[in-house]
């Protein structure tokens, strides 16, 4: 019977291990990573009965809990200077090219809100169904809906924000500031 | 906003993806991957599964269900000053159980759930706690219409560093006249706490055992108290303020409201290409009754920057200040019209903060 486990178990582990840790990668420097990924995994163990037959949203409901649990443990006291390095904003002076474009989207996503953002990430970086998501997120389909609309929203206003400077700088323009204030 | 950009914005995430294109394939069969099974398999044997309680809940059961809570919490209103001190109700321990729910030994709490007891109330709200080993405690917030509204935990050594603990449980979606209920511990030695609001209206809180509270905001201050947010302030015996902590206003996915709330708001125009570089700020002030504001740079020479009629700034920093910030903070530093100072906030590039201060 427990050599039955142990197989269930260990083909459970081969078909997700790889989305797990790519999602830790994603998220991490990759020793945490692997951290996440021997937690998640044991947690999984642990609770082998409880694992639903799509198994995948639910482990990595379980990897993103674990994660922010490791950052609540380090940032519960949360010091001045760590505030103000939230709160700087880079912001690129002229926006002229794609790299640019993907500085601009990077430094948008961080300004969502951490539910949204992520939301967002899963349907783009790990390729999840609204309801997978949903299930990693630990909310109902409608409440992720909402989220990926106000965070594509948001996102889609920055895109076009882009597009505008990008447009002024070509027209030989000095940047946001200047030209708003020109016109 | 357009549809191009909109329906662009998934893919433009996706070219964010730190692994890019790289392949995350053929770890799972790696040597390491079989170390790490190994591993866990030989740790322990899983956990059998307990019989579970199903919990339907169709709509009809649900009505009566918050039915029969009202009506419960409205009798027990009556009587709630002798509840406090009593258990906790079953779910509430299990919610309290659940925060070490699947965590490894090391990352366990262990909150005594079952000495769990209601610590304080106010109207539909109850706050039940349990007390951690290191002195710290968890505690839930549970409403007659939302039901618990999950586990809070605070180590020893965070609480000593939180005067005010606030606690603001919401639920999706979030609209001005949705109810805001917040609760917490005063960690301080407090006879007294109220709350005080953006209109200068205040409202006594009443404490319950062990410095807990639990509040509701009435109908008349939930527009503002979403808008602006709100003071919590505890009270010595005579009177005099011995803490203040703030209630935010409610992030209705605006960051930008965060910004505001900020006495001087400054924005770093930086360049990707060197972090140690300052080109310029910008940002808000938001502080009332501002009148100057000054850029002092390290060194102490300062210049004075212009404020715009909607207390927005801009200032370029000349080409040969712009490594200036790069590992020393200077500040900004509004005036009233008086002179006086009220308000500074520090400014620094972008390397410095990320060097950790």
């Amino acid at each position: 019977m427990h050599d039955e486990r142990r197989m269930r178990f260990e083909g459970l582990f081969r078909s997700h291990a790889d989305a797990v840790r790519g999602y830790a990668l994603r998220r991490s420097d990759p020793h945490e990573a692997d951290d996440i990924v021997a937690e998640t995994f044991l947690i999984a163990w642990r609770r082998f009965d409880d694992i639903p037959v799509n198994a995948g949203p639910w482990l990595l409901g379980v990897a993103r809990r674990v994660l922010s649990n490791r950052r609540r443990s380090a940032l519960r006291i949360v010091s001045l200077s760590d505030r103000l390095a939230d709160r700087e904003r880079i912001k690129p002076s002229i926006a002229t090219d794609d790299t640019d474009l993907r500085l601009t989207v990077e430094a948008a996503l961080e300004r969502l809100p951490e539910k949204e953002r992520e939301a967002l990430r899963l349907l783009a970086w790990e390729g999840l169904s609204t309801a997978e998501s949903a299930v990693v997120l630990g909310c109902t389909r409608a409440t992720l809906a909402v989220r990926v609309h106000r965070a594509r929203r948001r996102l889609a206003d920055v895109i076009d924000g882009h597009a505008a400077r990008t447009e002024a700088t070509e027209r030989g323009s000095w940047g946001i500031t200047e030209t708003a204030e020109e016109r | 906003m357009t549809d191009r950009s909109k329906s662009a914005s998934l893919e433009l995430v996706r070219e964010t993806d730190p692994l890019g294109g790289s392949s995350i394939a053929g770890w799972s069969i790696s040597p390491e991957a079989d170390r790490l099974l190994r591993r866990i398999l030989d740790s322990v044997e899983p956990v059998d599964a307990a019989p579970r309680q199903h919990r339907v809940r169709p709509r009809a059961l649900r009505v009566v269900a918050i039915a029969v809570a009202l009506i419960l919490a409205a009798a027990l209103g009556a009587v709630a000053g002798e509840l406090v001190g009593s258990p906790a109700p079953a779910s509430v321990k299990h919610d309290l159980a659940g925060v070490d729910q699947g965590m490894p030994q090391d990352l366990r709490l262990n909150p005594d759930v079952e000495s769990a007891v209601l610590a304080a109330y106010s109207g539909n709200a109850r706050l039940y706690y349990a007390a951690l080993n290191d002195g710290g405690y968890c505690f839930e917030i549970v409403t007659a219409t939302e039901g618990a509204r999950g586990a809070v935990c605070t180590r020893a050594a965070d609480a000593r560093v939180q005067a005010i603990e606030i606690t603001m449980p919401f639920t999706d979606p979030v609209t001005l006249r949705s109810p805001i209920e917040v609760g917490g511990r005063v960690n301080v030695a407090a006879a007294s706490l109220g709350a005080r609001f953006a209109d200068g209206h205040t409202s006594p809180i009443q404490l319950g055992a062990n410095g807990f509270y639990v509040y509701e905001v009435s109908r008349a201050q939930v527009k503002s108290a979403h808008i602006d947010g709100f003071d919590l302030i505890a009270y010595d015996a005579a009177g005099t303020s011995l803490a203040t902590a703030t209630a935010p206003p409610t992030d209705f996915n605006d960051p930008a409201a965060m910004d505001r709330a900020m006495p001087i708001f400054v924005s770093t125009i930086s360049t990707h290409e060197d972090f140690t570089k300052v080109l310029g700020i910008e940002g808000s002030v938001n502080v009332d009754g501002a009148r100057r504001l000054e850029l002092r740079y390290p060194d102490g020479t300062a210049v004075r920057i212009p404020i715009r009629s909607d207390g927005s700034y801009h200032y370029d920093l000349p080409v040969g200040r712009v490594d200036d910030f790069a590992s020393i903070p200077g500040e900004l530093l509004a005036y009233d019209a008086h002179g006086n100072e009220i308000a500074r906030a520090p400014v620094a590039s972008v390397a410095y903060w990320h060097a950790g201060g």
